[in-house]
């Protein structure tokens, strides 16, 4: 049904579509280690520039075609998630999360200072006229989303899933079940930043245009934790409910005004915080799931 | 005989250590006593850096009159933070106010920024900055800045205050006590709530005078919090969670390093660098330093 | 003194406790004895507040004391020593018996308790400088008692002393224990080692799974048919 609106409407609402099928993957992806797994990861956000910014260059210095640069993008993302799956699991809770922002640190510096390989500050252009791009990464866009939210409901209805719920209640109880923390972490890490590469790497496609300000900045990065906040953390839709919602409210409110952006996510963060826990890491509903 | 440029940045290496020194100790002690990382610490540290920067440049005085001011104005903010919005979360248990305290401490991090970033863009301010300066002072032959050791031995002389407060008072003994064995510190009968409270507003305090000390050494933007949150991570990894010892250690470590990667690399590869630091201690020695808990 | 009455406890989600009544008179050492995992920890820890109690109720010297914050139960004369020794690894043995002293009621009477904590385990003198970490397993479990004895309790609740130690030092332990209900405070103590247990107590309960199953004074258990076979391998 997604797929005859273009035919319909104007490109600002085709548009619109678009950013929120972004951002629905950007948090269902980001659900699967900060939802299920239950390991804040706020260095989400590095896969998805990772993923867009491995897409614009093989595009513009290797002029490698679009199609393959985009899985190519998910893929580096996926490994690199893989790597640094090492040191970070070291860590756990807050340690981890705040830890797992060093990503996005990362990230941005790279970016600014291999300017010859990233366009540095002013970022890359992409040598697609922005009409050619829209209409077949709104397509991609609605096929990835689809994906993503397939495999997040096979993971949560499976044994995989299972897994990782278990690891979220209690660690130590479900090594003791023989399942071997680490690999599941890894695992979830890496399908974790493949979609959000593959999703990055689209939505760069679509906006013709990189740099650090547009895919590593705050809100950006870390937009996936308060949507599926407001959705629901570690629950099927919630990710794809609260994305949808607060890229809705964003394009309503945001263009109103400059400021106050970073603000709004905050208010949500501390009052779902204090006023819904229930949604939040431990949910009780699913902690009979997991099998004692 | 090493180029005399080398005690310049030894010294500045020191100076910025030992200023994450404080940052690291301020979290590391929250921590301790809730289990409770508080991700807008750095931004406590960034609004420390803007009073110091609105008292210096609107009221005329100097930085250091301002560590009068700021030292119990963030205690109480600190503690404000702690009871609204801390001390709710507890009632759902340890692990559970663990979790969900990243996601408030996140919030309240992206409110104060963006509060920053409000004013400042209505003041027309993009960077902070308070040129502060004193003449210099010569010791056997190279001059120093007078600024710098004034912070230095401000800096030591604290810390030596905060070492002999844990050490010797029974309110540290009970911080401690907190740190290294929760459960028996309760059915010993220390009442968590208020040592949290005290302690939640004395790390913030450090960390807002850590930022009366950087403000005086460089300018800094609205977004620096996370950024320095990451650092003081960094640094209590290195040096160990839960050592005192191993904050101050790993503070001054990181300083000199980031002072070294400033001379051979350039100021814009320290963030990378703090990373690779980090990823390098986690994988061969991910107790720290010297490390007291798993 | 000390009552429980019908306790339920539930931790993380899963009934722990079923209906459990005791009744720890005055001056007496009563003993709480079961398998791993029977609950024994769960009910001190209710009794001193570090556990939400589900319902049932638990009275100390006539007052209720049920889901008190713990502070407030140290101050009206309960003491636990935890499961584990609880010390403070790296703080002296003469700062870990310090912190036993919470209440201003203690602190005032701290020279007094210190020196008959030195009496009763001279050994904790003499490391009295040392980190308390680097103590033998013996040593940390009299510590923890002394620490205990520091809040001039009238209840002292001990969890496990004997656990993973020599038979000598428990015996040891034990005789310090008499001495300390010789001094008038009341012992509600959770044992593995049922011999030793009866030896000492006055009266036992047998917690099985989170419900009573046996109580007596211990005279008449040493004999029963069910603590003979289950616990002392007869």
């Amino acid at each position: 049904m997604l797929c005859i609106v273009p035919l319909f409407v104007t490109a600002y609402i085709t548009r619109v579509i678009f950013i929120t099928l972004v951002f629905i993957t950007f948090t269902v992806s980001y659900n699967i280690v900060g939802g299920y797994l239950g390991y804040v990861n706020l260095g989400h956000g590095a896969f998805f520039a990772l993923g867009a910014y491995t897409f614009v260059i093989l595009v513009t210095k290797m002029k490698i075609p679009i199609p393959p640069s985009i899985l190519l993008g998910a893929v580096v993302a996926a490994a690199f998630a893989g790597l640094v799956s090492y040191p970070l699991f070291r860590l756990r809770g807050a340690y981890f999360s705040i830890a797992s922002w060093g990503l996005v640190i990362l990230l941005n510096q790279l970016a600014v200072n291999l300017d010859w390989l990233t366009g540095g500050v002013w970022g890359v252009q992409l040598p697609i006229p922005s009409a050619e791009a829209s209409i077949p990464a709104y397509y991609s866009a609605i096929g990835i989303m689809l994906l993503a939210t397939a495999v997040s409901y096979l993971i949560y209805k499976g044994g995989f899933g299972l897994a990782l719920f278990g690891i979220r209640e209690d660690e130590r109880v479900a090594a003791n079940f023989g399942v071997n923390p680490f690999k599941y972490k890894c695992l979830s890490m890496m399908v974790s930043a493949f979609f959000a590469g593959l999703i990055g790497a689209v939505y760069v496609f679509n906006i013709g245009v990189i740099n650090p300000s547009t895919v590593l900045s705050i809100d950006v990065s870390l937009a996936p934790v308060v949507m599926v906040l407001v959705g629901g953390v570690g629950t099927l839709s919630g990710p794809v409910v609260g994305a949808a919602v607060l890229t809705l409210m964003q394009e309503i409110l945001w263009t109103k005004t400059e400021y106050f952006h970073l603000l709004t996510y905050g208010v949500i963060l501390v009052l779902v915080g204090l006023l819904m826990p229930g949604g939040l890491a431990r949910s009780k509903k699913l902690r009979r799931i997991v099998v004692r | 005989m090493l180029p005399l440029y080398h005690v310049d940045i030894v010294i500045n290496g020191v100076l910025m250590g030992a200023i994450y020194a404080l940052i690291a100790v301020g979290l590391n002690l929250i921590y301790g006593v809730s289990r409770i990382l508080n991700l807008a610490h750095g931004d406590l540290l960034m609004l420390g850096c803007v009073v110091t920067y609105l008292v210096y440049n609107i009221l005329g005085q100097t930085p250091l009159m301002a560590l009068l001011v700021i030292a119990p104005l963030f205690f109480l903010i600190g503690g404000l933070v702690n009871i609204s919005l801390i001390r709710p979360l507890m009632k759902f248990g340890l692990e559970r106010a663990a979790v969900t305290s990243v996601i408030v401490t996140l919030g309240v991090s992206f409110i104060i920024v963006d509060l920053v970033l409000f004013g400042s863009a209505r003041a027309g301010i993009s960077t902070f900055g308070v040129s502060y300066m004193l003449p210099s002072v010569k010791i056997f032959d190279i001059y120093l800045s007078s600024v710098r050791l004034l912070s230095l031995l401000s800096i030591l002389f604290i810390t030596i205050i905060l070492r002999l407060f844990i050490t010797r008072t029974f309110l540290g003994k009970k911080i401690r006590a907190l740190s290294q064995n929760r459960e028996a510190a309760l059915a010993l009968g220390v009442d968590d709530s208020k040592v949290s409270l005290i302690t939640f507003g004395l790390g913030s305090a450090l960390a807002a005078i850590a930022g009366v000390f950087i403000i005086m050494l460089t300018a800094i933007q609205a977004t620096i919090g996370m950024t320095l949150t990451f650092k003081a991570l960094v640094i209590i990894i290195l040096g160990g969670m839960g050592s005192f010892f191993g904050a101050v250690a790993g503070g001054l470590l990181l300083g000199l390093a980031e002072s070294y990667t400033m001379l051979y690399l350039g100021g814009m590869w320290i963030p990378v660098i703090d990373v690779i630091i980090l990823f390098i201690v986690l994988m061969s020695r991910p107790r720290g330093l010297f490390g007291k808990e798993a | 003194m000390l009552r429980v009455s019908n306790l339920n406890v539930a931790y993380d989600g899963i009934r722990v406790l079923w209906d459990v009544s005791l009744e720890v008179e005055d001056g007496r050492i009563v003993a709480l004895l079961g398998p791993n995992g029977a609950g024994k920890t769960t009910l001190l820890k209710s009794i001193m507040g570090l556990l939400q109690i589900m319902s049932g109720r638990v009275e100390f010297e006539g007052k209720i004391i049920s889901n008190l914050h713990p502070s407030r139960i140290t101050e009206m004369g309960i003491s636990y020593v935890p499961e584990g020794r609880g010390v403070f690894p790296y703080m002296t043995v003469r700062e870990n018996l310090e912190l036993g002293a919470m209440s201003k009621r203690s602190r005032k009477l701290m020279q007094g308790n210190l020196r008959t904590c030195y009496e009763l385990f001279p050994i904790l003198k003499e490391r009295e400088k040392q980190l308390a970490g680097t103590l033998s397993g013996g040593e940390m479990q009299m510590l923890a008692i002394a620490r205990g004895l520091m809040a001039s309790p009238r209840l002292l609740m001990v969890d496990e002393a004997s656990l993973g130690l020599a038979p000598v030092i428990v015996i040891k332990l034990f005789d310090a224990l008499k001495k300390i209900n010789a001094r008038g405070v009341t012992i509600l103590l959770v044992e593995q080692n049922v011999l030793q247990a009866l030896d000492v107590a006055h009266k036992a309960y047998v917690l099985e799974s989170g419900k009573i199953v046996l109580e007596g004074d211990t005279a008449s258990l040493k004999g029963h048919e069910h603590i003979k076979k289950a616990y002392l391998g007869l």
